[in-house]
């Protein structure tokens, strides 16, 4: 809002006549002062592990991924999903390359194939965008414990969230091996979730106990300092 | 009025809201004259004869979300030469009639030429199910069925042509299913009453039910459908409510462009918003701003400033109007 409103009377869209300037000026002067650590800003780290923690992940949030988020959320709906099965998940997916073109696919892939790059680059990560999956996971659906590290064609994953509020279940595990979990998080809608994986980097994802759906974006990314 | 801080501020009062409103439902009638005008010199004059009697009788009538949308169809059939299409509307005006009857306790005891139809009576609340009606000193026989009534929230998941053009865009729900959403509704105007008693006594639309993707949350609001919210239902009250002030803001900028003749200016280009993809025009932002806007200017309601940043992330995406 407060964003908005600002580029607005800055002249974003042109000159505003004063009646609405004036509507937009206490429009914005009644949303007070944010409250410290609340302004959103284009990606930051939210969160990320700790030098004991076996592999590195971060946690993201900013402007950016939330209007990904919503950009994904208008594509996806009505696509046509596939059911997914293996020996340790169940889930639906489609390929992003499949849907579009339009404009808000292109704000998707944009986030991911530039935005969300430049935010990995200043944790130091250089990557370069493989692909995009989204996944939707309904009631009962899962994702069983793996580490992402067999699959050799990326290096790095980021796990943008597409779920508006609440639901239960489908929390994301983070282990340390293949036994147990030691970290739970669900990225909220807008979340980026990003992951490095190496041969501890189990992780999975809970049963969806909640007749609304699961919904992610995931980037698979290669590390170009290992593919150079 | 200044409409802009008297119309948008989650408190406002309701009187320059309704006003609004009123001002509104009262250009549709008038709108209503001019189509029967328009009849009578056309080749449609017994039509034309038919919405004199029931401007005269019950002009009210013509106020009803339904007879919008049905004198816009009628006005689409004729521009386009679609002789059967204004036809089957012609039949259609039938229950506008029996709705006048009843508004003005006189009688009716015509053709009902809706067979096997559940019809809504518009403007009275009032099913006609398979008997074909007949109205005596304003009353109904057989005794009709009611579409739910919450104070001043109608939901309608009968009349399809209240469904407009958004149709190919919902899944829309049965008609079978009203009661349960009339609940929703009532403790959603309870939860307003605390926390924004002046939104739950200038609310007054007619709710027909849609179901959400995926089992998320729909509400939208569409200028070609006047009095009408669209909106998805299996939702907690202070995210029901969230989703009615949303729209209603929508809803009081469409009738004041449309009705007092506020103009949106077009802009110079488009900027990108954080509640919708791809860039947007002015008049779009305005909407969003206007609509998320409401958690803003909520002195005093603070719960509701909460639920409503919760819920606005989902209107976000889903909102067809900001």
């Amino acid at each position: 809002m407060r964003d908005v409103s600002k580029r607005l009377l800055g002249g974003a869209v042109g000159t505003l006549r004063p009646d609405i300037a004036e509507w937009v000026e206490r429009n914005e002067a009644a949303l007070g002062e944010p409250a410290e650590g609340t302004e959103i800003r284009p990606l930051d780290v939210i969160a990320q592990s700790t030098s004991a923690f076996p592999y590195r992940w971060w946690l993201l949030r900013g402007g950016a991924s939330v209007r990904a988020a919503a950009a994904a959320f208008h594509v996806l709906q009505g696509a046509s999903w596939h059911r997914h099965t293996t020996d340790f998940s169940v889930q639906d997916a489609l390929n992003l390359a499949d849907l579009g073109p339009g404009s808000a696919h292109e704000s998707v892939m944009t986030f991911f194939a530039a935005a969300l790059p430049a935010a990995m680059h200043g944790l130091g990560l250089g990557v370069q965008l493989q692909d995009v999956v989204a996944h939707r996971l309904r009631r009962g659906d899962r994702v069983g414990p793996h580490n992402d590290a067999e699959q050799r064609r990326f290096h790095v994953r980021a796990v943008l969230g597409l779920t508006p509020g609440d639901i239960a279940g489908g929390q994301l595990r983070l282990c340390g091996d293949s036994s147990g979990a030691s970290l739970s998080v669900l990225p909220g809608f807008g979340d980026v979730f990003v992951i490095e994986p190496n041969a501890r980097s189990y992780h999975e994802v809970e049963a969806v106990r909640d007749e609304r759906c699961r919904l992610s974006a995931v980037g698979s990314y290669s590390d170009l300092s290992r593919t150079v | 009025m200044n409409f802009w801080t008297d119309c948008f501020a989650l408190d406002a009062e309701p009187e320059a809201v309704l006003a609004l409103f009123d001002h509104y439902a009262g250009r549709r009638r008038v709108a209503a004259r001019k189509l029967s005008c328009g009849l009578n010199g056309s080749g449609a004059a017994e039509l034309g004869g038919r919405l004199d009697r029931l401007l005269d009788l019950a002009p009210e009538v013509l106020e009803a979300p339904a007879a919008w949308q049905w004198s816009q169809e009628l006005l689409r059939t004729a521009r386009l030469g679609d002789t059967a299409g204004f036809h089957a509307l012609e039949r259609q005006f039938t229950r506008f009639e029996v709705a006048g009857a009843v508004l003005s306790s006189t009688g009716w005891d015509g053709r009902w030429p809706f067979a096997n139809e559940v019809v809504v009576l518009p403007g009275t609340g009032h099913l006609v199910h398979d008997e074909a009606p007949v109205v005596v000193a304003g009353e109904l026989s057989p005794v009709a069925a009611r579409l739910p009534l919450t104070r001043g929230l109608t939901v309608d998941a009968v009349d399809l042509c209240l469904r407009g053009r958004s149709a190919p865009r919902f899944t829309f729900v049965g008609s079978d299913a009203g009661e349960g959403f009339a609940a929703e509704l009532a403790a959603a105007l309870q939860l307003a009453d605390l926390v924004a008693p002046t939104l739950s006594t200038r609310l007054r639309t007619t709710v027909v039910p849609v179901h959400a993707p995926y089992g998320w949350v729909e509400a939208a609001t569409d200028e070609q459908t006047p009095g009408v919210t669209y909106c998805s239902f299996g939702r907690s009250s202070s995210d029901l409510l969230a989703a009615l002030a949303h729209e209603e803001s929508h809803a009081i900028l469409n009738a004041a462009t449309l009705s007092i003749g506020l103009s949106l200016p077009i802009g110079d280009g488009l900027m990108d918003v954080p509640w919708k993809p791809g860039p947007r025009p002015l008049p779009a932002v305005i909407h969003g701003l206007a609509a998320f806007g409401r958690a803003s200017t909520s002195d005093g309601a603070p719960s509701l400033s909460a639920f409503q940043t919760k819920g606005s992330c989902d209107r976000a995406i889903s909102n067809r109007s900001g």
